[in-house]
């Protein structure tokens, strides 16, 4: 098989990566451990992009507030639209990150990094790269973490869990 | 921009070879042969792109200095094009086409004295001399995205997501070092972490997962 057809195969993944962030961050309350034992603390912020599968005209996106708590949400995946684009909070020790993050390129859009504390015009750019390594560092750690489950025997629980933690959401009447 | 200020949407693409040896000398002077070429007001060459210093995209050159940052080399593509203001294009146009009429005087036509119409060629003639007095008082418009490229890890950066820059970026990068590029994806990033063999075939070989529920 070509790499570019292995490459459009499993767009998908990026689908579920998602996902599994999402599940995640409510679940376990934000924070992460990832395999090289960083700790780390991620929410799904202020927007959140759903497109029916297939079909990016029908799409809703959900923004302000708390979007990822919305009935709405989990409605449109209990509905079977997939998440297409994610604005994520990200914090490690005292930095912070905010950015979109697609779901079929998994590239960062809109990324704020936290101030730079140099001065020298070259100092900036080095300031600045090691700050964008850094989150891009991350988002693999993440999505690596998220591929040992997805392609591991934890993820038939796991998978499961999603399910009920959709459908639970999704009923207005159980969250009540 | 975005390299060293400004938005930070990004696109990141591995790239396949290895640098030579001598990459300072090689790249430097790869990057100068595909340099910006301005657009000149004279004749029909509508757009151009070529690579320029990130910090100073209307130099002339490229300097070591501005070029290479340990393990970064960071530039810029810009691409230039005529922006012409349509509605000074048409009143223009509307005046030169009277004055050509005005000049050529009446042509008689059968009984009657009509105004002498233009030919096809002598408008577009006419055209061509409008666009060009217009190019004469206006710059082109000019996007400049940055390239962040990390020669350690073989990796870059671009500073913008749409498709079709991107495209052209791959292509320019491509014919100027003669590498190929691959942009980052949910297999790659999964190959680039190091999953084995049976772990990536895992990957392509699994269907969608999509939730299930019971009603």
């Amino acid at each position: 098989m070509e790499i570019f057809e292995k490459i459009e195969r499993t767009r998908h993944f990026g689908e579920l990566f998602l996902l599994w962030l999402w599940y995640h961050s409510q679940v376990d309350d934000t924070i992460f451990y990832l395999s090289d034992k960083t700790t780390l603390s991620l929410a799904i912020d202020s927007q959140i992009i759903l497109e029916a599968h297939l079909s990016e005209s029908e799409r809703t996106t959900l923004s302000g507030g708390a979007p990822a708590e919305s009935r709405e949400a989990f409605e449109a995946i209990r509905q079977g639209k997939i998440i297409s684009q994610a604005k994520i909070r990200l914090q490690r020790d005292e930095k912070e990150w905010v950015f979109t993050l697609a779901s079929n390129t998994l590239s960062i859009s809109g990324l704020k990094i936290p101030a730079l504390m140099t001065k020298s015009e070259d100092d900036k750019l080095y300031e600045r790269q090691a700050l964008i390594e850094e989150v891009d560092s991350l988002v693999r750690g993440l999505y690596e973490s998220f591929l040992q489950t997805r392609l591991g025997p934890a993820w038939e629980q796991e998978s499961r869990d999603i399910i009920t933690w959709i459908s639970d959401n999704a009923d207005l009447e159980n969250r009540a | 921009m975005g390299a060293l200020e400004g938005s930070l949407s990004f696109k990141t693409y591995y790239v396949k070879g290895e640098p030579p040896n001598d990459f300072q000398e090689t790249y430097l002077r790869k990057l100068q042969e595909h340099f910006f070429e301005p657009l000149s007001p004279v004749g029909d060459v509508e757009r151009s792109v070529g690579w320029v210093p990130a910090q100073d995209p209307i130099a002339t050159e490229f300097s070591r200095d501005h070029l290479f940052f340990n393990q970064y080399i960071v530039f810029a593509m810009r691409i230039d094009k005529w922006a012409l203001p349509s509605c000074w294009v048409k009143a223009l146009m509307r005046q030169a086409v009277a004055a050509h009429i005005a000049e050529a005087g009446l042509k008689e036509t059968g009984d009657e004295k009509r105004p002498a119409k233009l030919s096809k060629s002598a408008k577009d003639k006419i055209k061509l001399e409008v666009v060009t007095r217009i190019k004469q008082q206006i710059l082109p418009a000019m996007k400049v995205i940055d390239v962040c490229w990390n020669i350690q890890e073989n990796k870059l950066r671009f500073w913008s997501q749409s498709n079709a820059v991107c495209d052209e970026f791959a292509e320019l990068f491509e014919s100027t070092f003669g590498l190929q590029l691959d942009p980052d994806s949910p297999f790659l990033m999964a190959r680039e972490l190091g999953l084995s063999e049976s772990q990536l075939d895992a990957m392509v070989n699994a269907d969608p997962w999509h939730p299930v529920f019971d009603h």
